[in-house]
């Protein structure tokens, strides 16, 4: 326990502000109570009441700051961070509000129009639609909108040579600018069309790390690809974006018909498509198919003249001593499903709360079963963040695999980029000792989030970091071999 | 020839309009002026020995907040009817002392808002109209008797206000007589928007009171005891309010919002064309911030009759003029014209004379309408203090509170069948 | 290619609509409140006084 009591002379602070300044420090780690106040007479008497035992030969015209924490370090900081709190500067805000009848008068020629939609997905037909009839193109982050709405907007659009990007659809890319969760990409001239965010997420870093760049990359929402939709927006993507040098498309579980008609639209020109969940790897005119990221990627790089994605050395430096199972603990879906795909080919019976099959579904409990868990689907979503936001409760769940005596290894990725919280290991400090654990970084060194100082912190606490998710799934399979 | 009397709801609509408008147009006309300072019974018509007046809606003694009844306690000990608290609150609750809302006796007052027979009370008239409304004595903050403080210090400092204060501020008063309402659009361009903030307009009374004051048995006590208590004005604004709306009360078909209060347990409106009637939804615990050493667990639910302010726009939809009270919740300069563009939202009219200079001297909301409340969800909101649930501890904090939409659909119901909707 | 003057209007999450200005696009934040649900009963009310 360490009290520390600093006086501030000669500055009027208005009480408000200080009752702001008590609270916020308050609630930092370490703090028992704290106290900001003016030291006139009354308040000093506050302080008393609180368990402060103010020096006596405060000036009343002066601020007194009061910090009871943990230890001194903790108190001197929080005195610190108090005296640059007064000194703050509020921001004025310029900006204007906007209704949704706005949009067109807003708009001018010559412009590009984007209205990002992230409300509950049952508001959005009527905002959606407002968008569309004032000539705006739209990008819609809810999910839970009825498939016939999103295939009556796509028709719509399409009517009007617009864009629907979604619903559900967490990632584009337009001129360099991130909408929703997006990476800063080295600006280039690969086009990337996907139903998947955080395939296209993956896509667009790997991309960058292999020494290429993008000129657009189209989130056009997870039913693109259904059969009632018939990857109506993908096509009209794939057409906006056709002078691009190459064109990826990846999509999650596919419709096979409706792959098999855009295949057919990609194959006249060099392209890949990316069908995580599936198998097959072929080509069709000049196509490549495949089911896996990084191939695609080495695809591209090729046709580039680059070399392929470099796979960092990792040593086989571990002793299993029994522990068997292999637990994926993921903030990205499509990561969480490619992972799935590449255990599941590498012999191991791998189980999921969104599987690849009806028959390897598992909900709360996977002890004793190989699992990937996917912690941004609904049923970790309601009433809070998506762990791409706040990965708390995913690096909290990491914890409790390596907790556990039969888990051999902990596999996971870290998602970077704008819209993702800025400390991706928040809460993954103190891992205990145990599994092995395997890691990649979708990101890139020009994202808002330090990529190098990201790693460092991964590779402190032990685990083994890849290039990409592929990479650091291929590695979980192989480590999965020694036991 | 016969006249068809035939209502079609087209020309119901211009009925409520007419009728809200005559409503505003009552409240702009209106002028407060503080006249006279006397003891309650002498002042208060239908007020008696045996009747205490309290804030917010109807409500029994046993329901009280303790806070509340605390405050009735030491009320009884003042009007000499018991000895001490235990006394006072058998007696309290023994069915020989009837209890009425503030507002179903022309007045209107803070927090517990305890108000007995022989306290004095500010006298404000509303000379356009005649009509009078009142209010008790400003006690100031802290440890006092309508946060349902008690100690021999409380009793005293009372005692004073009503043998000495009282009685001098009366003598001051009738000599010169008080415009609250100038003051009011003068102390709005201050940063005052009366109900939490009274800085400005306090000092402005101060001045006008000051040597007519001096020249009293109260004198210098008097006007310190004044000049200390920075929100002396919620006492006077509150009358003011009061004396401003109710002759906008009474009007067939008008869905005018004329009362808005609280009591702790219940929040209760009343609407023009619904004269004397309750709507009542449930008091909530304001959201802000509290002062060190306090927390949520420490407040007690919105009590007071101070939201009347409200009623003629001022308080929560006079926030774009005072935007140093939206902080208490961490508010910006945002938020608190936010608050007042969603009062025009929910409004029938604008203010003549409270006129907010940030947005090119536009008056503030006018005329609460009920209709556009359930429409839009908009509640009204004021920027209120947080008393304390500890009988006596005071203000632990201050925050935004919201009446509760029940309470408007309640009285949008009742309306439809008054008016046969 | 994409051609033209991004312009973006942000509806919905406080989140994205930060995330995005803190990048180079135009951007407007477009004020919108989930449409109020009535009982039956007040909204029937209203709809007979020609408000709803």
């Amino acid at each position: 326990m360490t009290v520390i009591y600093h006086e501030v002379k000669g500055r009027y602070i208005d009480s408000v502000l200080l009752m702001q300044i008590t609270r916020e420090l308050e609630q930092k780690n370490g703090v028992e109570e704290a106290a900001v106040m003016s030291a006139t007479s009354q308040n000093l008497e506050i302080f008393e009441s609180i368990g402060f035992n103010p020096p006596k030969n405060v000036e009343s015209s002066s601020i007194l700051i009061a910090v009871n924490a943990d230890n001194e370090t903790i108190a001197t900081n929080t005195i610190k961070e108090a005296l640059d709190m007064l000194d703050r500067k509020t921001e004025s805000s310029d900006i204007e509000n906007y209704a949704l009848d706005d949009l067109e008068s807003l708009t001018e020629e010559g412009d590009f129009p984007l209205l990002y939609i992230s409300t509950p997905g049952k508001y959005v037909e009527d905002i959606a639609k407002k968008g569309l009839n004032q000539g705006v193109n739209l990008h819609i982050f809810s999910s839970n909108v009825p498939i016939e709405t999103e295939l009556e907007l796509k028709k719509i659009a399409h009517e009007k040579n617009l864009l629907v990007l979604g619903p559900d659809a967490g990632t584009t890319i337009i001129q360099g600018q991130g909408i929703g969760f997006a990476n800063v990409i080295r600006e280039g001239t690969i086009g990337i069309v996907g139903s998947s965010g955080t395939g296209i997420q993956e896509l667009t870093v790997l991309l960058d790390k292999g020494g290429l760049g993008i000129s657009a990359a189209l989130g056009v929402g997870t039913n693109d690809f259904t059969r009632e939709v018939n990857a109506i927006m993908t096509k009209q993507g794939i057409e906006l974006l056709h002078d691009s040098s190459m064109i990826i498309v990846v999509a999650k579980k596919p419709d096979a018909t409706v792959m098999k008609e855009v295949v057919k639209i990609l194959s006249k020109k060099p392209s890949a498509f990316v069908a995580l969940g599936d198998a097959d790897t072929y080509t069709e005119g000049e196509t490549y198919v495949t089911g896996y990221l990084d191939d695609a990627i080495n695809f591209a790089l090729e046709k580039a003249g680059k070399e392929p994605l470099a796979i960092p050395e990792a040593k086989m430096d571990f002793d299993l001593q029994g522990r068997k199972f292999v637990r994926g603990m993921f903030v990205g879906g499509s990561l969480c499903y490619q992972a799935q795909a590449i255990l599941k080919k590498n012999g191991i019976d791998i189980y999921s709360n969104a599987p690849l099959d009806e028959n390897h579904q598992v909900d709360r409990n996977w002890d004793d079963l190989d699992a990937c868990i996917d912690t941004g689907a609904e049923e970790y979503v309601q009433g809070r963040p998506h762990p791409m936001i706040d990965p708390r409760l995913r690096n909290e769940m990491i914890l409790d695999e390596c907790r556990k005596d039969d888990v051999a290894v902990v596999l996971f990725d870290v998602m970077l980029g704008y819209g993702s919280a800025r400390d991706p290991l928040d809460g993954l400090e103190n891992i205990p000792e145990g599994p092995v654990l395997v890691a990649s970084i979708t990101g890139t060194t020009n994202d808002p989030q330090d990529y190098a100082k990201v790693e460092k912190g991964l590779k402190k606490l032990g685990v083994k970091v890849f290039t990409s998710a592929q990479q650091a799934a291929e590695f979980a399979a192989k480590v999965l071999e020694e036991k | 020839m016969t006249e068809s009397k035939e209502k079609t709801n087209g020309s119901i609509s211009d009925e409520i309009d007419a009728a809200n408008e005559k409503a505003v147009e009552r409240v702009n006309k209106g002028k407060a002026v503080l006249v006279d300072f006397a003891p309650a019974k002498k002042v208060i018509p239908g007020m008696r020995d045996d009747l205490i007046l309290h804030a917010g809606p109807p409500i029994e003694y046993k329901d009280m907040i303790p806070a509340m009844k605390v405050a009735v306690q030491g009320v009884l000990i003042l009007e000499d009817k018991a000895k001490n608290l235990e006394e006072a609150d058998k007696l309290a609750a023994s069915g020989e002392i009837e209890f009425k809302p503030n507002h179903e006796f022309s007045s209107a007052a803070p927090m517990g808002g305890i108000t007995s027979a022989s306290m004095y009370v500010a006298v404000v008239e509303n000379e356009t109209f005649g009509n009078k409304a009142f209010c008790n004595l400003h006690e100031g903050r802290g440890k006092i008797l309508r946060f349902g403080g008690y100690s021999d210090e409380i009793i005293e400092r009372l005692r004073w206000m009503n043998d000495v204060l009282g009685p001098s501020l009366a003598k001051a008063v009738k000599k010169n007589p008080i415009d609250l309402k100038v003051i009011t659009s003068k102390a709005l361009a201050m940063g005052d928007e009366f109900h939490q903030r009274f800085i400005a307009s306090s000092l402005l009374f101060l001045k006008e009171i000051l040597n007519p004051l001096l020249d009293t048995e109260a004198g210098v006590k008097g006007v310190n005891f004044i000049a200390e208590r920075e929100q002396f004005f919620l006492n006077l604004s509150m009358p003011a309010a009061k004396a401003l709306i109710d002759p906008a009360d009474g009007i067939d078909y008008s869905t005018v919002v004329t009362r808005l209060t609280r009591n702790g347990v219940g929040y209760g409106i009343g609407v023009s064309g619904l004269k004397g009637e309750w709507f009542v939804g449930p008091a909530e615990i304001p959201k802000g911030l509290y002062f060190p050493g306090y927390s949520e667990d420490d407040a007690e639910h919105d009590f007071g009759d101070s939201a009347i302010t409200e009623t003629i726009g001022l308080g929560g939809y006079a926030s774009a003029a005072a935007p140093a009270v939206t902080r208490f919740v961490g508010g910006t300069v945002k938020d608190a014209n936010q608050m007042t563009m969603d009062g025009y939202k929910v409004s029938v009219g604008e203010s003549r004379d409270f006129l907010i200079p940030n947005l090119n001297f536009r008056g503030t909301p006018l005329g609460i309408d009920i209709i556009k409340v359930n429409q839009t969800g908009l509640v009204p909101k004021s920027n209120t203090g947080i008393g304390g649930k500890v009988p006596g501890v005071g203000q632990v904090g201050a925050g935004i509170s919201r009446a509760p939409i029940e309470a408007f659909r309640d009285a949008l119901r009742a309306y439809a069948k008054k008016y046969g909707l | 290619m994409i051609e033209g003057k991004l312009k973006v209007f942000a509806v919905g999450a406080e989140w994205f609509y930060q995330e995005m200005d803190k990048q180079d696009i135009k951007l407007y934040k477009i004020d919108w409140a989930p449409p109020v649900e009535l009982p039956k009963d007040i909204s029937n009310i209203l709809k007979g006084l020609g408000k709803n």
